[in-house]
This record gives structure tokens, sequence and C-alpha cells, in this order.
């Protein structure tokens, strides 16, 4: 079989899922993988669930992931992270977002939930976006940090970031996604230290 | 040139490319950017019509004049155009005409999970259907070579994740499209269907049925991949990428690009290759039931699930009984849709919701969302503009049964234009006092705001005369006292108004008009609301509301800022002056 690699993006409604998608498989593209993407809206543009599948290698046939085959589930809240935790390989990462929840719904009792996955990288997503001056940036501080996990160097995704992101909002985007590769990188480091 | 296109936009470049010009549809998940692709291209008209009937039988006159035309819809729009769907392959069509069903299985925004392949072989048209982004741009050049070459209309099946997935479609960049147009002939007598001269096209189609079949049978659109003679798989669309993902190159496949007529030939020659053969088909058993009618032996919906979306996992755990190991699942709570913070039908659902002799007949569009918690106003959705019927029907059962309800009907501006003004001229002519709310929202919301007859801008930009709902009701015969318009945030006068009209004994009209909350929310209200939790006793009447705004945050209530669009709805329902202005 192929190899290929494949990424859950889930979050909510309105929350930039769908750009963060969009620049990641444009950035693909302009890389000369071939790719795949399967988004979930349409009825959840009021509020529901959004999520996205992403898959790149040098052949792609399905555009949808396998249970137990993805290799990063990128959660833009906790919530919408488990919801595809069981699509996670054995083997697989999850990144995160430690965003507040602000409905009793989907508060609290999930929190312990994680425990159950090998490899969990919680990112202050939120945070971060704040303090790059704008709180609907952490979409962008997700992408950095999935774009660090994936090996990335950062050049590539600035050109495709200038394409795809609206001239007015380029700045604060790419400052956001590379504090999130920034994040990540410090946390890749401290495993490789717990490590030795 | 190459580009990362969803499969829609992948349909419209394609027919961009085969020249084809006039292009007429109404929106329908998963089909509706099909249509808005194509309408940016230099060249071509495209239009949103008021129902699928009118799109293709708008395509069905263009291709009939000479240039090649397309319509799209989703799998129940093909349902409202079925009477000239079935008629288009025996009048014929001179320029190429290609139809797209996208069909819906797993029912991601839909009524029902029906598969549109049926159609074809019931209306005795070739059936085409891609099975990725690539195919969808290649496949539809391909589409009008056949329509024309054996004069019939092509229907060409999509389904979701065909239409909504993205791949990489290479393309030529320096294209210039080669206008070549058909000359119309004035008065061909195939084109009148009348009986003599369709029992002859009846004979005539059976036999071109079997050209089209040899041609099916001959055509690289169905090719057998060569492998392991062990097992053999049959499989079309989106299942033909699943199989090669669970499989590779381990198994034989024949992908069936057109698989109505049945390429007859080519399966008994892959039947002769392989030991074991499945059929791996989404939805229903069409190809399976086509090799089995020829005795081939094969494995299909035994083990392959007839409901819902495949994928992968299916189809590996169906045919190999493995399964790949993963983590238990968390059961998280779902976030179903709900309706837009701010939106109006909130009022009007509020409103009628205080009447328990009312019976609410819904319709489809986003206020179907009125039906499920917690608003739960609307008792029946049936189809496109059949709320209207529907409470007729209902209303009548009461001169035999009387139930001392009052029987309301419930429908969109863009749905009350599709098919909602027959039910209405159907209501008023034969004096059904029935209780008729158009939700007008200047806009067809659900599918993402696209231009319909009342909002007077067309799909490509130009300006229109809007039509004014309020006058067609009134030449439908609604009496001009029979007629409310109001503003359904305005919740005292949406009830007076709602309290009156249940006591009419004649049809009666209310317009409950709000601009959708989509269309203006670029725009930050001026007023928010807040809780006084103070004097709020937790009485979770604004929470019946189904505002979306309106949340439980450690077990208070509160009106979340960045969603609060300043209705002020939910002020008015209080009953304790708690809901303040910010």
């Amino acid at each position: 079989m192929t190899a290929a690699t494949s990424i859950i993006l889930a979050g909510v409604g309105g929350k930039g899922v769908i750009t963060v998608t969009n620049v990641l498989s444009q950035g693909l593209v302009a890389l000369g993988y071939d790719v795949k993407v399967s988004e979930v809206h349409g009825m959840s543009q009021r509020g529901g669930s959004v999520h996205a599948q992403v898959r790149f290698g040098d052949k792609i046939y399905s555009p949808l992931i396998e249970m137990g085959t993805a290799d990063y589930i990128v959660g833009f809240d906790q919530i919408e992270a488990l919801r595809w935790g069981s699509f996670l390989k054995l083997e697989g990462r999850m990144l995160v977002n430690l965003a507040e929840l602000n409905e009793d719904t989907y508060k609290g009792k999930y929190d312990d939930s994680f425990s159950r996955y090998k490899h969990v990288t919680y990112v202050e997503g939120t945070a971060i976006a704040k303090e790059t001056g704008n709180v609907r940036n952490e979409n962008f501080v997700m992408l950095g940090a999935l774009l660090q996990a994936l090996g990335f160097e950062f050049d590539v995704w600035k050109s495709t970031m200038e394409k795809y992101i609206k001239k007015q909002y380029q700045e604060d985007s790419i400052l956001s996604l590379l504090r999130g590769m920034r994040e990540q990188r410090a946390v890749e480091e401290k495993e490789t230290v717990y490590e030795l | 040139m190459k580009a990362l296109m969803m499969g829609n936009e992948a349909i419209a470049r394609g027919a961009y490319e085969a020249n084809c010009k006039i292009i007429s549809s109404y929106p329908g998940t998963p089909s509706t950017e099909i249509v808005e692709s194509i309408s940016v291209y230099e060249g071509v008209y495209a239009e949103w019509a008021p129902n699928e009937k009118v799109a293709l039988e708008v395509a069905a006159g263009a291709c009939i004049a000479g240039i090649r035309s397309l319509t799209t819809m989703k799998h129940v729009g093909v349902n409202v155009a079925a009477d000239p769907l079935f008629n288009m392959t025996y009048e014929g069509v001179n320029a190429g005409l290609v139809i797209v069903s996208a069909d819906d299985p797993g029912i991601h925004s839909s009524q029902n999970e029906q598969d549109n392949r049926i159609y074809a072989s019931h209306a005795k048209m070739p059936l085409l259907e891609p099975t990725s982004s690539q195919e969808c741009k290649d496949m539809i050049l391909e589409a009008y070579e056949i329509s024309e070459r054996f004069n019939t209309p092509v229907l060409f099946r999509t389904t979701t994740r065909v239409s909504h997935s993205k791949g990489i479609v290479h393309f030529r960049e320096d294209l210039a499209v080669e206008e070549k147009f058909k000359t119309y002939k004035k008065n061909k007598l195939d084109r009148l269907l009348l009986p003599a001269i369709s029992r002859k096209r009846h004979l005539e189609i059976e036999a071109n049925l079997l050209d089209i079949q040899a041609y099916s049978n001959s055509s690289p659109l169905n090719v057998i991949e060569y492998s392991s003679p062990e097992i053999g798989i049959v499989t079309s669309g989106i299942s033909y990428q699943y199989v090669k993902e669970v499989f590779g190159d381990t198994v034989s496949v024949l992908k069936l690009g057109m698989s109505y007529p049945f390429p007859d030939e080519k399966a008994k020659e892959f039947a002769a290759w392989v030991k074991t053969i499945y059929v791996v088909e989404e939805g229903e058993p069409f190809i399976e039931t086509s090799l089995k009618a020829m005795g081939i032996a094969c494995t299909g919906k035994d083990i392959i699930p007839v409901c819902g979306e495949l994928n992968p996992e299916i189809i590996r755990k169906a045919i190999t009984r493995e399964e790949i190991g993963c983590y238990e699942g968390v059961n998280v709570p779902p976030r179903p849709p709900r309706l837009c913070a701010g939106c109006g039908y909130l009022g009007l659902y509020s409103a009628v919701k205080q009447h328990r002799d009312i019976i609410a007949a819904g319709d489809i569009g986003c206020y179907t969302l009125g039906g499920t918690e917690p608003i739960k106003a609307l008792d029946t959705v049936l189809c496109m503009g059949a709320s209207i019927s529907m409470a007729t029907g209902m209303q009548r059962t009461q001169d035999f049964k009387p139930m001392g309800k009052k029987v309301f009907a419930f429908i969109g501006d863009s749905t009350f234009f599709h098919s909602g003004m027959t039910g209405l001229l159907n209501a008023v002519y034969n004096k059904t006092p029935i209780v008729i709310c158009i939700l007008d929202n200047r806009s067809t919301s659900m599918t993402g705001n696209q231009e319909n007859p009342g909002t007077g801008r067309t799909l490509q930009g130009s300006t229109s005369e809007a039509i004014r709902i309020e006058d067609i009701v009134l030449a439908l015969g609604i009496k001009p006292d029979n007629l409310r318009i109001l503003d359904p945030t305005n919740l005292q006068e949406t009830q007076q108004c709602v309290d009156t009209a249940k006591l009419s004994t004649e049809p009666f009209v209310i317009i409950s008009r709000h601009p959708c909350e989509l269309l203006k929310s670029k725009a930050e209200p001026k007023n928010k609301y807040v809780i006084d939790n103070v004097t709020c006793v937790n009485c979770k009447k604004c929470t019946m509301l189904g505002c979306s705004a309106i949340k439980i945050v450690d077990r208070q209530i509160i009106i979340d800022q960045m969603d609060c669009k300043g209705c002020s709805i939910c002020q008015q329902v209080c009953p304790y002056d708690s809901i303040k202005e910010a």
C-alpha cells in the first residue's frame, strides 16, 4: 500500500477549521504531494461540529480516513478531538487546543478521557492567539503546531499563507502560525529530554 | 496546470471545457457548487431557476435549439424534474444535454437516501459515475460526446463524497473553447411527443440502447484492472477509491464509469478471469442485479450495507473480516445543527408554540430546524413545497373528524417560489381555511444564501425587479383582509397576528419577514442583551426559544456576547424582566 499521511481537523463551525484545511491542503499541493480532502459542513454553519480530513502522499485513493489509521487529530477544542478519537492510529498524535468551553453540556466530564491516548499535546491556542493580537487566530496556532509535528519548515507555508489569507489578516495569522510551530517544537524537545 | 478542486468545481470546469453555455438549476446540497463555479466562467449563461423541473426544461430547450446545456440538482430534486427527465429520452437532444444528480448516501443534508442510478435505467438514458475530481472533469466532456452521438440526455451521477471532497485536477490552461453549435431544425416531428410519435420513438430508443451498450462495452470508461485472478471486485463511483485503498493492486477490479447500459461483454470477460466476484457499490444493488440477471454469481448486498455511506473500513471488514485496532471511543454529546442566534424564525415559532390547538406542517429549509429540540414547533416535513398542500389535506379531514385544531403551513420564500405557489392556489380555489406562514428571509439560506426571485439579484450579479410575495399571494386569490405582513422579532404583533389568523374561516396568509442572519452577519449589532442573574429565577423560558446565543454555564443561564445579535426576542419572552440591554 502507498505511504499516506492522514490528518483529521475537528472543530465547531465558524472557528476556522475550513480555512486551515484550505491552507494546509494548498501548501501540500505546492510541495508536490497527491492530496485528497474531505470536508463535512453544510448544515453545520449553524453551530454544529465541523471536521475535515486531509490525506497526502505519493498516491491517494480514498478521501475518507479509516478508523484507527489517522496519524494526527487536530482538535480545535477538546470535545471535538475526542469525538474523532477512535480514528487515531495507536501510535498517532493528538494536538488539542485548550480553548475554554462555554456551555455546561460540553464541560468538565471529559478531562481525563485524554489519558487513554499515547501521544497527546495540549496547545494553549487561545491564549497564544490572544497574545498575538487576535483571538480568532487560534486556528493558525493549531496549524503551526501541526506543521511542526509533521516536520515541515516554515518557508513553504509563508507563501501559501500569503496566497490564501486576506492581506489585512496576513501578519497576525503568520505570527500565530509561527508561535504555534515554536510551541510544538518546545514540547517535542521536552519529550526528547524525558526519553534520555 | 493543476489545481485542488472539489468534485463539483471539476464538473464546472469540465462543462466549461466542453463548450456548455447554458446552465439552469435549483440549489441543493451536495450539488450547489457546480453552478456557482461555472457561473463565473466567461461566456456562459447560468441561472438559478425556481425549481428543478423548470431548470431541466430550460436546459432541454437550450440543447434542442443547438447549444450544449447543463442542469444540476440533488437526488430529491430529480424527483421534481422526473416528468421532463423521462420524456427527454424520447425528445432527443440536438446539442448535448447533461443532467447531474448529486446523491447523498448517509443523508448528510437531505430527507432520504435514494440511489438515482435507477432513474437512468428507468428513463433509459446513459449513466456516468465519476470516482474522483479528475474524473468529474474528464467524464463531463465524454458525457457531452455520448449525448450528441446517441441523441440522448446523459445522467451524470455523483455522491456527496465525490461532489464535496477535493483532489488534484490536471487541466489545460490555454483553453480556447471552440464554439461549435448545432443548427436548429424547425418542426422536426420527433420533438412533438404525441402518441404516434412516442410509440415510434420507443422502438428507436430500445434499438439505440443496444448501440450505447456496445459503446459501453468498448469504452475506456469501463475498464478491467487485471491482477490476481483469485478475487475480482466490480465497483463504481467513490466505492472504487475505497476498494483501491483497501486492496491496492492485490485484487482484480472491474471499474464501471458507465454502468448503464450495462457493459455485459466486459462483465463476462471479467467473470471469466476471476474466481470469486464481489460487488462493492453504495446504495442499491444496481450493478449486482445486472450481473445476476446475466447469470454471473457474485456477492454484494449480502455483506455490503444498502443504508448509509460506504467507507474503506466497511469494505475491509465485509470482504476480509479484518479489523484495524483503534482506541475505544469517548461518548461525547452531539452538536446538532440549530437556527442561528437572532434568526427571525425564533420569534414566529415562539408565538405559534403558545397554541396547543395548532397543527404545524413544515417544509424544507433552515426553518425545518424549528421541528427539533428545544423548539419542536413543527409536526411534519415531507418534501420541498409540501407544507401548504399537506396542510390542506389535514384541514379537510376535519370536515369528517373534527379535532378542534387549526392547521398552519410554514414555508420559506425560496421554497414558496419552488413549489409552494401551486399549493396556495389549490387551497384558495378550493376554499380550505388554513393559515400559510411564508417565512421570508430574503434568501435561499440553507444552501448558502443563493439568490431567488425575491432577492432582486440574479446568479451572475445583475439586478432584477424583486418579485413581491404579497403580490403573488393576492394574485393567487387571497383576500387583502386575509393577508398580514409582520416582523417576527416583534413578539406582541406576531402573537396578535397568529391569534387573528387562527380565527379566520378563509385561507389566510402571514408573511413573516426578517432578513437571514447570515446576510447581515458582517454588521455588529448596536444593542446586545444580558441576563441579570440576581432577578433571574431560572425558569428557562428563554432557553426554550432555541436561540444558540443562550447557554447554560456553571448552571447559570447566560447570553454569549460573541453570538448575541441583539434581536431582543429573549427579552420579550422573559416574564421577570431579567433580560436587559448590555
